[in-house]
Protein backbone atom coordinates (compact mmCIF):
# COMPACT_ATOMS: atom_id res chain seq x y z
CA UNK A 1 0.00 0.00 0.00
CA UNK A 2 2.78 2.41 0.95
CA UNK A 3 4.65 2.12 -2.43
CA UNK A 4 1.41 2.98 -4.18
CA UNK A 5 1.00 6.04 -1.98
CA UNK A 6 4.58 7.13 -2.78
CA UNK A 7 3.93 6.61 -6.47
CA UNK A 8 0.77 8.66 -6.24
CA UNK A 9 2.61 11.47 -4.43
CA UNK A 10 5.38 11.44 -7.06
CA UNK A 11 2.80 11.69 -9.85
CA UNK A 12 1.05 14.60 -8.08
CA UNK A 13 4.38 16.39 -7.50
CA UNK A 14 5.34 15.84 -11.15
CA UNK A 15 2.01 17.20 -12.34
CA UNK A 16 2.30 20.26 -10.09
CA UNK A 17 5.81 20.93 -11.40
CA UNK A 18 4.58 20.56 -14.97
CA UNK A 19 1.68 22.97 -14.36
CA UNK A 20 4.01 25.49 -12.65
CA UNK A 21 6.46 25.31 -15.55
CA UNK A 22 3.68 25.63 -18.11
CA UNK A 23 2.27 28.66 -16.31
CA UNK A 24 5.68 30.34 -16.11
CA UNK A 25 6.17 29.71 -19.86
CA UNK A 26 2.76 31.23 -20.51
CA UNK A 27 3.74 34.36 -18.70
CA UNK A 28 6.75 34.56 -20.97
CA UNK A 29 9.40 35.04 -18.29
CA UNK A 30 12.90 33.66 -18.77
CA UNK A 31 16.08 33.84 -16.75
CA UNK A 32 19.28 35.14 -18.33
CA UNK A 33 22.55 34.41 -16.54
CA UNK A 34 26.11 35.36 -17.48
CA UNK A 35 28.47 33.79 -14.98
CA UNK A 36 31.56 35.60 -16.35
CA UNK A 37 30.02 38.98 -15.57
CA UNK A 38 28.12 37.71 -12.56
CA UNK A 39 24.84 39.13 -13.76
CA UNK A 40 21.42 37.58 -14.04
CA UNK A 41 17.98 38.94 -14.70
CA UNK A 42 14.50 37.83 -15.56
CA UNK A 43 13.14 39.12 -18.82
CA UNK A 44 10.19 38.99 -21.13
CA UNK A 45 11.85 40.64 -24.11
CA UNK A 46 15.42 39.88 -25.01
CA UNK A 47 16.68 40.67 -28.46
CA UNK A 48 17.25 37.01 -29.28
CA UNK A 49 16.22 37.10 -32.92
CA UNK A 50 16.55 33.51 -34.07
CA UNK A 51 17.75 34.40 -37.54
CA UNK A 52 21.13 35.40 -36.12
CA UNK A 53 23.54 32.85 -34.72
CA UNK A 54 24.84 33.63 -31.25
CA UNK A 55 28.51 34.57 -31.31
CA UNK A 56 29.21 31.77 -28.85
CA UNK A 57 28.54 29.19 -31.59
CA UNK A 58 31.68 27.39 -32.90
CA UNK A 59 31.58 29.15 -36.28
CA UNK A 60 33.02 32.27 -34.65
CA UNK A 61 36.71 32.60 -33.85
CA UNK A 62 37.62 35.09 -31.19
CA UNK A 63 40.60 37.40 -31.46
CA UNK A 64 42.04 39.57 -28.72
CA UNK A 65 42.55 43.24 -29.48
CA UNK A 66 44.71 45.28 -27.12
CA UNK A 67 44.22 49.03 -26.81
CA UNK A 68 47.41 50.09 -24.98
CA UNK A 69 46.57 53.80 -24.74
CA UNK A 70 43.39 53.00 -22.87
CA UNK A 71 44.97 50.13 -20.94
CA UNK A 72 42.50 47.41 -21.75
CA UNK A 73 41.98 44.55 -24.15
CA UNK A 74 38.83 43.03 -25.56
CA UNK A 75 38.07 39.86 -27.49
CA UNK A 76 35.93 40.12 -30.57
CA UNK A 77 34.34 37.38 -32.69
CA UNK A 78 35.02 36.99 -36.41
CA UNK A 79 33.52 39.76 -38.45
CA UNK A 80 33.77 42.53 -35.86
CA UNK A 81 36.24 45.36 -35.46
CA UNK A 82 36.81 48.39 -33.27
CA UNK A 83 36.27 51.82 -34.73
CA UNK A 84 37.62 54.80 -32.81
CA UNK A 85 35.42 57.84 -32.59
CA UNK A 86 35.78 61.25 -31.10
CA UNK A 87 33.63 62.03 -28.16
CA UNK A 88 30.16 63.00 -29.24
CA UNK A 89 28.41 62.31 -26.04
CA UNK A 90 25.28 63.77 -24.62
CA UNK A 91 25.85 66.94 -22.67
CA UNK A 92 24.97 65.27 -19.38
CA UNK A 93 27.84 62.83 -19.77
CA UNK A 94 30.92 64.59 -18.44
CA UNK A 95 34.19 63.20 -19.68
CA UNK A 96 36.82 62.19 -17.15
CA UNK A 97 38.35 65.44 -16.01
CA UNK A 98 42.03 65.94 -16.82
CA UNK A 99 42.33 62.41 -18.08
CA UNK A 100 43.87 61.49 -21.44
CA UNK A 101 41.15 58.91 -21.93
CA UNK A 102 38.34 61.33 -21.20
CA UNK A 103 37.57 62.02 -24.83
CA UNK A 104 37.77 58.44 -26.02
CA UNK A 105 34.83 56.66 -27.51
CA UNK A 106 35.16 53.29 -29.21
CA UNK A 107 32.51 51.56 -31.23
CA UNK A 108 32.44 47.84 -31.91
CA UNK A 109 30.97 47.36 -35.38
CA UNK A 110 30.60 44.61 -37.96
CA UNK A 111 33.55 44.79 -40.39
CA UNK A 112 31.11 45.39 -43.24
CA UNK A 113 29.99 48.69 -41.67
CA UNK A 114 30.65 51.61 -44.00
CA UNK A 115 33.27 54.07 -42.90
CA UNK A 116 30.94 56.93 -42.09
CA UNK A 117 27.93 54.90 -41.03
CA UNK A 118 26.69 56.08 -37.67
CA UNK A 119 25.89 52.68 -36.31
CA UNK A 120 27.54 50.62 -33.65
CA UNK A 121 26.84 47.34 -32.03
CA UNK A 122 28.57 48.31 -28.77
CA UNK A 123 29.65 51.79 -27.72
CA UNK A 124 32.44 52.10 -25.13
CA UNK A 125 33.22 55.43 -23.48
CA UNK A 126 34.78 56.88 -20.35
CA UNK A 127 33.15 59.31 -17.97
CA UNK A 128 33.31 60.62 -14.42
CA UNK A 129 29.52 61.02 -14.32
CA UNK A 130 27.54 59.28 -11.61
CA UNK A 131 25.67 56.05 -12.30
CA UNK A 132 22.40 57.96 -12.28
CA UNK A 133 23.65 60.48 -14.85
CA UNK A 134 25.03 57.74 -17.07
CA UNK A 135 21.69 55.95 -16.80
CA UNK A 136 19.88 59.14 -17.76
CA UNK A 137 22.07 59.55 -20.82
CA UNK A 138 21.32 55.96 -21.78
CA UNK A 139 17.56 56.53 -21.56
CA UNK A 140 16.90 55.04 -18.10
CA UNK A 141 15.38 56.89 -15.20
CA UNK A 142 14.74 56.16 -11.58
CA UNK A 143 11.14 56.65 -10.57
CA UNK A 144 10.82 59.17 -7.80
CA UNK A 145 8.00 61.05 -6.18
CA UNK A 146 8.19 63.86 -8.74
CA UNK A 147 8.05 61.54 -11.73
CA UNK A 148 5.05 62.22 -13.89
CA UNK A 149 4.17 58.56 -14.27
CA UNK A 150 4.36 57.95 -10.53
CA UNK A 151 2.45 61.14 -9.81
CA UNK A 152 -0.36 59.78 -11.90
CA UNK A 153 0.09 56.33 -10.45
CA UNK A 154 -0.26 57.83 -6.97
CA UNK A 155 -3.55 59.25 -8.01
CA UNK A 156 -4.87 55.97 -9.30
CA UNK A 157 -2.78 53.22 -7.84
CA UNK A 158 -1.01 54.19 -4.66
CA UNK A 159 -0.08 50.59 -3.85
CA UNK A 160 1.85 50.18 -7.08
CA UNK A 161 3.55 53.56 -6.81
CA UNK A 162 4.65 52.76 -3.28
CA UNK A 163 6.09 49.49 -4.55
CA UNK A 164 8.00 51.31 -7.26
CA UNK A 165 9.53 53.77 -4.81
CA UNK A 166 10.36 51.11 -2.25
CA UNK A 167 12.23 49.08 -4.85
CA UNK A 168 14.06 52.04 -6.40
CA UNK A 169 12.42 51.02 -9.60
CA UNK A 170 14.36 51.86 -12.75
CA UNK A 171 12.58 52.31 -16.03
CA UNK A 172 13.61 52.51 -19.66
CA UNK A 173 12.06 55.43 -21.50
CA UNK A 174 10.41 54.74 -24.80
CA UNK A 175 8.57 56.95 -27.22
CA UNK A 176 6.88 60.04 -25.94
CA UNK A 177 7.34 59.26 -22.28
CA UNK A 178 6.38 55.59 -22.36
CA UNK A 179 8.20 53.71 -19.62
CA UNK A 180 8.83 50.05 -19.02
CA UNK A 181 10.46 48.61 -15.95
CA UNK A 182 14.20 47.98 -16.28
CA UNK A 183 16.38 45.41 -14.51
CA UNK A 184 19.31 46.48 -12.36
CA UNK A 185 22.41 44.42 -13.17
CA UNK A 186 24.75 43.90 -10.26
CA UNK A 187 27.77 41.94 -11.43
CA UNK A 188 31.24 41.15 -10.11
CA UNK A 189 32.86 44.34 -11.35
CA UNK A 190 30.13 45.73 -13.55
CA UNK A 191 26.86 47.39 -12.67
CA UNK A 192 24.22 48.40 -15.14
CA UNK A 193 20.67 48.33 -16.38
CA UNK A 194 18.78 46.62 -19.15
CA UNK A 195 15.29 46.94 -20.47
CA UNK A 196 12.96 46.60 -23.41
CA UNK A 197 10.26 49.05 -24.36
CA UNK A 198 8.73 50.52 -27.50
CA UNK A 199 9.79 53.45 -29.60
CA UNK A 200 8.58 54.99 -32.83
CA UNK A 201 9.41 53.77 -36.27
CA UNK A 202 9.34 56.23 -39.16
CA UNK A 203 9.00 55.68 -42.87
CA UNK A 204 8.82 58.15 -45.74
CA UNK A 205 5.38 59.35 -44.64
CA UNK A 206 6.36 60.01 -41.02
CA UNK A 207 5.55 58.16 -37.82
CA UNK A 208 4.61 54.60 -38.74
CA UNK A 209 4.07 52.90 -35.39
CA UNK A 210 5.72 51.48 -32.32
CA UNK A 211 8.51 48.95 -32.50
CA UNK A 212 10.57 47.13 -29.88
CA UNK A 213 13.54 48.97 -28.44
CA UNK A 214 16.23 47.21 -26.38
CA UNK A 215 18.85 49.00 -24.32
CA UNK A 216 21.49 47.94 -21.86
CA UNK A 217 24.63 49.39 -20.39
CA UNK A 218 27.32 48.22 -17.99
CA UNK A 219 29.60 50.47 -15.94
CA UNK A 220 32.96 49.52 -14.46
CA UNK A 221 34.68 51.88 -12.07
CA UNK A 222 38.30 51.93 -13.25
CA UNK A 223 39.72 54.68 -11.03
CA UNK A 224 38.66 57.21 -8.45
CA UNK A 225 37.13 59.55 -11.00
CA UNK A 226 36.63 57.46 -14.10
CA UNK A 227 34.11 54.87 -15.24
CA UNK A 228 34.17 52.76 -18.36
CA UNK A 229 30.72 52.43 -19.87
CA UNK A 230 29.69 49.80 -22.44
CA UNK A 231 26.30 50.39 -24.01
CA UNK A 232 24.03 48.54 -26.38
CA UNK A 233 20.91 49.78 -28.18
CA UNK A 234 18.84 47.99 -30.78
CA UNK A 235 15.42 48.19 -32.36
CA UNK A 236 13.20 45.77 -34.20
CA UNK A 237 13.66 47.56 -37.52
CA UNK A 238 17.39 48.22 -37.31
CA UNK A 239 18.11 44.64 -36.28
CA UNK A 240 21.59 45.33 -35.01
CA UNK A 241 24.14 42.70 -35.96
CA UNK A 242 24.62 41.68 -32.33
CA UNK A 243 22.07 40.08 -30.05
CA UNK A 244 21.75 41.45 -26.55
CA UNK A 245 23.28 38.29 -25.09
CA UNK A 246 26.26 38.79 -27.47
CA UNK A 247 26.77 42.20 -25.89
CA UNK A 248 27.23 40.66 -22.45
CA UNK A 249 29.52 37.94 -23.84
CA UNK A 250 31.83 40.52 -25.44
CA UNK A 251 31.90 42.84 -22.41
CA UNK A 252 32.87 39.84 -20.29
CA UNK A 253 36.14 39.55 -22.27
CA UNK A 254 37.39 43.03 -21.30
CA UNK A 255 40.63 42.85 -19.33
CA UNK A 256 42.27 45.88 -17.74
CA UNK A 257 46.05 46.16 -17.68
CA UNK A 258 46.90 46.87 -14.97
CA UNK A 259 43.71 45.78 -13.20
CA UNK A 260 41.84 48.72 -11.71
CA UNK A 261 42.38 49.36 -8.01
CA UNK A 262 39.00 48.90 -6.43
CA UNK B 1 19.36 77.93 -69.55
CA UNK B 2 16.52 80.21 -68.50
CA UNK B 3 14.69 77.27 -66.99
CA UNK B 4 17.78 76.23 -65.03
CA UNK B 5 18.21 79.78 -63.76
CA UNK B 6 14.56 79.88 -62.68
CA UNK B 7 14.93 76.60 -60.78
CA UNK B 8 18.06 77.79 -58.96
CA UNK B 9 16.40 81.11 -58.07
CA UNK B 10 12.99 79.91 -56.96
CA UNK B 11 13.58 76.40 -55.55
CA UNK B 12 14.71 77.65 -52.10
CA UNK B 13 11.65 79.93 -51.86
CA UNK B 14 9.33 77.04 -52.59
CA UNK B 15 11.08 74.97 -49.92
CA UNK B 16 10.72 77.74 -47.34
CA UNK B 17 7.11 78.41 -48.14
CA UNK B 18 5.89 74.84 -48.11
CA UNK B 19 3.27 73.92 -45.55
CA UNK B 20 2.85 77.53 -44.43
CA UNK B 21 -0.87 76.93 -44.81
CA UNK B 22 -2.49 73.59 -44.02
CA UNK B 23 -6.02 72.33 -43.63
CA UNK B 24 -6.72 71.74 -39.96
CA UNK B 25 -8.72 68.84 -38.53
CA UNK B 26 -11.94 70.79 -39.19
CA UNK B 27 -11.00 71.12 -42.86
CA UNK B 28 -10.37 74.87 -42.57
CA UNK B 29 -7.27 76.42 -44.06
CA UNK B 30 -5.07 77.85 -41.29
CA UNK B 31 -1.80 79.74 -41.33
CA UNK B 32 0.38 77.17 -39.60
CA UNK B 33 3.43 79.46 -39.65
CA UNK B 34 1.54 82.12 -37.65
CA UNK B 35 0.40 79.56 -35.08
CA UNK B 36 3.87 78.07 -34.71
CA UNK B 37 5.52 81.49 -34.42
CA UNK B 38 3.08 82.46 -31.66
CA UNK B 39 3.76 79.37 -29.52
CA UNK B 40 7.47 79.38 -30.35
CA UNK B 41 7.79 83.06 -29.41
CA UNK B 42 5.93 82.63 -26.12
CA UNK B 43 8.20 79.78 -25.09
CA UNK B 44 11.58 80.56 -26.62
CA UNK B 45 11.59 77.65 -29.03
CA UNK B 46 12.99 78.21 -32.55
CA UNK B 47 9.89 77.99 -34.80
CA UNK B 48 11.69 76.11 -37.57
CA UNK B 49 12.44 73.31 -35.09
CA UNK B 50 8.74 72.85 -34.30
CA UNK B 51 8.04 72.77 -38.01
CA UNK B 52 10.87 70.32 -38.63
CA UNK B 53 9.46 68.09 -35.89
CA UNK B 54 6.00 68.15 -37.47
CA UNK B 55 7.57 67.32 -40.83
CA UNK B 56 9.35 64.35 -39.30
CA UNK B 57 6.28 63.03 -37.46
CA UNK B 58 3.34 63.53 -39.79
CA UNK B 59 4.25 65.48 -42.93
CA UNK B 60 1.72 68.07 -41.69
CA UNK B 61 -1.27 65.72 -41.56
CA UNK B 62 -3.88 65.59 -38.78
CA UNK B 63 -2.96 62.01 -38.11
CA UNK B 64 -4.16 59.49 -35.61
CA UNK B 65 -2.59 56.10 -35.16
CA UNK B 66 -3.94 53.28 -33.02
CA UNK B 67 -1.38 50.79 -31.67
CA UNK B 68 -3.02 47.33 -31.44
CA UNK B 69 -0.01 45.50 -30.00
CA UNK B 70 0.60 48.16 -27.35
CA UNK B 71 -3.12 47.92 -26.61
CA UNK B 72 -2.85 44.20 -25.86
CA UNK B 73 0.14 44.92 -23.62
CA UNK B 74 -1.86 47.49 -21.63
CA UNK B 75 -5.04 45.43 -21.40
CA UNK B 76 -3.15 42.43 -20.04
CA UNK B 77 -1.55 44.45 -17.22
CA UNK B 78 -3.70 45.68 -14.32
CA UNK B 79 -1.19 48.47 -13.52
CA UNK B 80 -1.36 49.88 -17.03
CA UNK B 81 -5.13 49.46 -17.10
CA UNK B 82 -5.34 51.51 -13.92
CA UNK B 83 -3.50 54.33 -15.64
CA UNK B 84 -5.56 54.47 -18.78
CA UNK B 85 -8.74 52.40 -18.60
CA UNK B 86 -10.23 52.09 -15.12
CA UNK B 87 -10.74 54.15 -11.98
CA UNK B 88 -9.62 53.02 -8.52
CA UNK B 89 -12.99 51.33 -7.93
CA UNK B 90 -12.72 49.35 -11.15
CA UNK B 91 -15.30 51.37 -13.08
CA UNK B 92 -14.36 52.27 -16.62
CA UNK B 93 -12.90 55.62 -17.56
CA UNK B 94 -14.47 57.66 -20.34
CA UNK B 95 -13.57 56.72 -23.92
CA UNK B 96 -12.95 53.06 -23.14
CA UNK B 97 -14.44 51.06 -26.00
CA UNK B 98 -16.82 48.31 -24.93
CA UNK B 99 -19.51 46.25 -26.56
CA UNK B 100 -21.92 49.03 -25.59
CA UNK B 101 -20.15 51.77 -27.48
CA UNK B 102 -17.18 54.08 -27.91
CA UNK B 103 -17.15 55.42 -24.34
CA UNK B 104 -18.27 58.95 -25.13
CA UNK B 105 -18.84 61.51 -27.84
CA UNK B 106 -16.31 62.39 -30.52
CA UNK B 107 -15.43 66.07 -30.99
CA UNK B 108 -17.73 67.75 -33.48
CA UNK B 109 -16.50 68.68 -36.93
CA UNK B 110 -13.34 66.57 -37.21
CA UNK B 111 -13.65 65.90 -40.91
CA UNK B 112 -10.01 66.06 -42.01
CA UNK B 113 -8.33 63.11 -40.32
CA UNK B 114 -5.53 60.94 -41.68
CA UNK B 115 -5.27 58.16 -42.81
CA UNK B 116 -9.04 57.51 -42.46
CA UNK B 117 -11.83 58.73 -40.21
CA UNK B 118 -11.77 57.64 -36.54
CA UNK B 119 -13.13 54.18 -35.76
CA UNK B 120 -16.69 54.92 -34.65
CA UNK B 121 -17.98 51.43 -33.86
CA UNK B 122 -16.64 48.96 -31.29
CA UNK B 123 -14.32 46.36 -32.79
CA UNK B 124 -12.39 43.49 -31.31
CA UNK B 125 -8.67 43.73 -32.04
CA UNK B 126 -8.94 40.82 -34.45
CA UNK B 127 -11.62 42.70 -36.41
CA UNK B 128 -9.48 45.83 -36.52
CA UNK B 129 -6.48 43.91 -37.87
CA UNK B 130 -8.69 42.15 -40.38
CA UNK B 131 -9.41 45.63 -41.77
CA UNK B 132 -6.07 47.38 -41.26
CA UNK B 133 -3.18 44.94 -40.78
CA UNK B 134 -1.31 46.55 -43.71
CA UNK B 135 -0.71 49.67 -41.55
CA UNK B 136 1.51 47.61 -39.26
CA UNK B 137 3.59 45.77 -41.84
CA UNK B 138 6.89 46.88 -43.28
CA UNK B 139 6.64 45.40 -46.75
CA UNK B 140 10.32 45.56 -47.70
CA UNK B 141 11.41 43.65 -44.59
CA UNK B 142 8.16 41.68 -44.23
CA UNK B 143 7.99 42.59 -40.56
CA UNK B 144 4.88 43.13 -38.47
CA UNK B 145 5.79 46.20 -36.41
CA UNK B 146 4.97 46.33 -32.72
CA UNK B 147 5.80 44.64 -29.44
CA UNK B 148 7.62 41.52 -30.50
CA UNK B 149 6.03 39.33 -27.86
CA UNK B 150 2.86 39.70 -29.93
CA UNK B 151 4.22 40.32 -33.44
CA UNK B 152 6.91 37.66 -33.61
CA UNK B 153 4.45 34.90 -34.51
CA UNK B 154 2.69 37.15 -37.01
CA UNK B 155 5.99 38.01 -38.73
CA UNK B 156 6.89 34.31 -38.87
CA UNK B 157 3.54 33.46 -40.48
CA UNK B 158 3.73 36.40 -42.89
CA UNK B 159 7.14 35.30 -44.14
CA UNK B 160 5.96 31.72 -44.52
CA UNK B 161 2.91 32.79 -46.52
CA UNK B 162 5.03 35.18 -48.60
CA UNK B 163 7.35 32.30 -49.51
CA UNK B 164 4.38 30.25 -50.68
CA UNK B 165 3.04 33.20 -52.65
CA UNK B 166 6.39 33.61 -54.43
CA UNK B 167 6.23 29.95 -55.42
CA UNK B 168 2.86 30.69 -57.02
CA UNK B 169 4.57 33.21 -59.28
CA UNK B 170 3.65 36.55 -57.71
CA UNK B 171 6.53 38.99 -57.23
CA UNK B 172 7.53 42.17 -55.41
CA UNK B 173 4.83 44.39 -53.92
CA UNK B 174 2.04 42.19 -55.28
CA UNK B 175 3.41 39.18 -53.42
CA UNK B 176 3.71 41.14 -50.17
CA UNK B 177 0.19 42.54 -50.54
CA UNK B 178 -1.24 39.10 -51.26
CA UNK B 179 0.48 37.65 -48.18
CA UNK B 180 -0.96 40.48 -46.06
CA UNK B 181 -4.45 39.75 -47.41
CA UNK B 182 -4.06 36.07 -46.44
CA UNK B 183 -3.06 37.18 -42.94
CA UNK B 184 -6.09 39.46 -42.74
CA UNK B 185 -8.24 36.49 -43.60
CA UNK B 186 -6.72 34.62 -40.67
CA UNK B 187 -7.78 37.46 -38.39
CA UNK B 188 -11.26 37.20 -39.93
CA UNK B 189 -11.38 33.55 -38.88
CA UNK B 190 -10.01 34.45 -35.43
CA UNK B 191 -6.97 32.23 -35.78
CA UNK B 192 -4.69 34.27 -33.51
CA UNK B 193 -6.13 33.51 -30.09
CA UNK B 194 -7.50 35.28 -27.07
CA UNK B 195 -5.27 38.38 -27.18
CA UNK B 196 -6.97 39.40 -30.40
CA UNK B 197 -10.39 37.82 -30.02
CA UNK B 198 -11.28 38.85 -26.46
CA UNK B 199 -10.11 42.46 -26.17
CA UNK B 200 -11.96 45.39 -27.67
CA UNK B 201 -9.62 47.59 -29.70
CA UNK B 202 -9.08 50.74 -27.60
CA UNK B 203 -8.87 52.84 -30.72
CA UNK B 204 -9.32 56.08 -28.75
CA UNK B 205 -6.93 55.44 -25.86
CA UNK B 206 -4.00 53.41 -27.24
CA UNK B 207 -3.50 56.00 -29.91
CA UNK B 208 -1.32 58.96 -30.87
CA UNK B 209 -2.79 62.13 -32.30
CA UNK B 210 -2.08 65.38 -34.04
CA UNK B 211 0.70 67.05 -35.98
CA UNK B 212 3.35 65.88 -33.49
CA UNK B 213 1.74 62.52 -32.71
CA UNK B 214 1.29 62.89 -28.98
CA UNK B 215 0.19 59.65 -27.35
CA UNK B 216 -3.02 59.95 -25.35
CA UNK B 217 -1.16 57.99 -22.67
CA UNK B 218 1.42 60.79 -22.51
CA UNK B 219 -1.25 63.47 -22.32
CA UNK B 220 -3.03 61.88 -19.35
CA UNK B 221 0.17 61.20 -17.43
CA UNK B 222 2.00 64.53 -17.92
CA UNK B 223 1.62 67.84 -16.13
CA UNK B 224 2.28 71.43 -17.19
CA UNK B 225 5.64 72.13 -15.58
CA UNK B 226 7.46 74.59 -17.83
CA UNK B 227 4.84 77.01 -19.11
CA UNK B 228 3.53 78.06 -15.70
CA UNK B 229 -0.04 79.27 -15.97
CA UNK B 230 0.37 80.66 -19.48
CA UNK B 231 -2.28 78.34 -20.90
CA UNK B 232 -3.91 76.52 -17.98
CA UNK B 233 -3.38 76.55 -14.20
CA UNK B 234 0.20 75.49 -13.44
CA UNK B 235 0.76 71.81 -12.67
CA UNK B 236 -2.51 70.76 -14.31
CA UNK B 237 -2.52 67.47 -16.15
CA UNK B 238 -2.28 67.85 -19.92
CA UNK B 239 -5.56 65.94 -20.09
CA UNK B 240 -7.68 64.70 -17.24
CA UNK B 241 -8.51 61.09 -17.99
CA UNK B 242 -11.68 61.24 -15.89
CA UNK B 243 -13.14 64.25 -17.73
CA UNK B 244 -15.80 62.93 -20.09
CA UNK B 245 -15.92 66.27 -21.90
CA UNK B 246 -12.32 65.91 -23.13
CA UNK B 247 -12.16 63.26 -25.83
CA UNK B 248 -8.66 62.07 -26.80
CA UNK B 249 -9.25 63.29 -30.35
CA UNK B 250 -8.97 66.91 -29.04
CA UNK B 251 -5.21 66.36 -29.45
CA UNK B 252 -5.80 66.62 -33.18
CA UNK B 253 -6.83 70.29 -32.74
CA UNK B 254 -3.76 72.48 -33.25
CA UNK B 255 -4.58 75.02 -30.55
CA UNK B 256 -5.30 72.27 -28.04
CA UNK B 257 -2.19 70.26 -28.89
CA UNK B 258 0.37 73.06 -29.01
CA UNK B 259 0.35 74.22 -25.35
CA UNK B 260 0.90 70.61 -24.33
CA UNK B 261 3.50 69.98 -27.00
CA UNK B 262 5.63 73.05 -26.18
CA UNK B 263 5.48 72.30 -22.45
CA UNK B 264 6.65 68.72 -23.08
CA UNK B 265 9.47 69.91 -25.35
CA UNK B 266 10.64 72.37 -22.69
CA UNK B 267 10.60 69.56 -20.10
CA UNK B 268 12.86 67.59 -22.42
CA UNK B 269 15.12 70.58 -23.01
CA UNK B 270 15.52 71.01 -19.27
CA UNK B 271 16.41 67.34 -18.98
CA UNK B 272 19.03 67.66 -21.69
CA UNK B 273 20.55 70.45 -19.56
CA UNK B 274 20.86 67.92 -16.72
CA UNK B 275 17.59 68.80 -14.97
CA UNK B 276 18.45 72.16 -13.35
CA UNK B 277 15.62 73.95 -11.51
CA UNK B 278 15.03 76.11 -14.59
CA UNK B 279 16.36 76.16 -18.12
CA UNK B 280 19.43 78.46 -18.12
CA UNK B 281 18.89 81.73 -19.96
CA UNK B 282 22.52 81.99 -21.13
CA UNK B 283 25.63 79.90 -21.62
CA UNK B 284 24.20 76.58 -22.59
CA UNK B 285 27.08 74.19 -22.01
CA UNK B 286 27.17 71.67 -24.80
CA UNK B 287 25.90 74.12 -27.39
CA UNK B 288 22.50 75.31 -28.54
CA UNK B 289 21.97 72.78 -31.34
CA UNK B 290 23.32 69.84 -29.34
CA UNK B 291 20.95 70.50 -26.44
CA UNK B 292 17.94 70.85 -28.74
CA UNK B 293 18.98 67.73 -30.61
CA UNK B 294 19.11 65.86 -27.28
CA UNK B 295 15.67 67.25 -26.38
CA UNK B 296 14.10 65.99 -29.62
CA UNK B 297 15.94 62.67 -29.27
CA UNK B 298 13.99 62.10 -26.04
CA UNK B 299 10.77 62.12 -28.07
CA UNK B 300 11.87 58.91 -29.75
CA UNK B 301 14.87 57.50 -27.88
CA UNK B 302 15.41 54.29 -29.83
CA UNK B 303 15.78 55.84 -33.27
CA UNK B 304 19.39 56.64 -34.03
CA UNK B 305 19.95 60.35 -34.63
CA UNK B 306 16.23 61.19 -34.38
CA UNK B 307 17.08 64.56 -32.81
CA UNK B 308 19.65 65.37 -35.46
CA UNK B 309 17.18 64.45 -38.20
CA UNK B 310 14.60 66.85 -36.75
CA UNK B 311 17.16 69.66 -36.66
CA UNK B 312 18.28 68.85 -40.18
CA UNK B 313 14.67 68.98 -41.41
CA UNK B 314 14.14 72.28 -39.60
CA UNK B 315 16.69 73.90 -41.91
CA UNK B 316 14.04 73.65 -44.64
CA UNK B 317 11.74 75.88 -42.63
CA UNK B 318 13.94 78.77 -41.57
CA UNK B 319 11.90 81.97 -41.19
CA UNK B 320 12.28 84.34 -44.08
Amino acid sequence: MRPLLYLFLWIVAGLLTFVALALSQDRGWRLYRNSNLGIEFRYRNLDDSDKRKAITTPQYNWKETAIPRLKFSIKLPTGYKIKTEHANLASYITSCANSPIGDSMLVVVPKSTKRNANTGAIVIYFTCSSFRDIASGEGFSLLDSTDQIVSTAYAVDSANATWALAHNSWTLEGRSGFHDRAAYLDGKHWKGLRGATTTGYHDESGYAGLQNFYASFLVCNISANCNMVCSYHDTQMEANALRESDFYDIVATIQFNPPPSR
Amino acid sequence: MKILFAIILFAPMVAIAQYSYINDVFGHEVNLDDIIITYAGENGIPPQMIKGHIGKETLFKNAYRYEPFEDIYVQKRPYKKLLFMTKEDGTLLPFVVTEAGMGGDFPAGHTNVSPTDYERTPLKITQFLEDHLERYVNRSKLLVIGRQEYTKDLTRDLKKIHKEVLELGLKGKAAANFAIEVMKNRFHWKEYGDNYNNFYAQTRISTSYGLTQMLYATAVSSRFKETGSRYVPANSLYMNRTDASLPPEKLNEVNYLFPRYVDLMLQRLRKSHGNPATIPEHEWSGGFEKLWSDAFQQHNPGEKDYGKKVLSLSQKYLPH
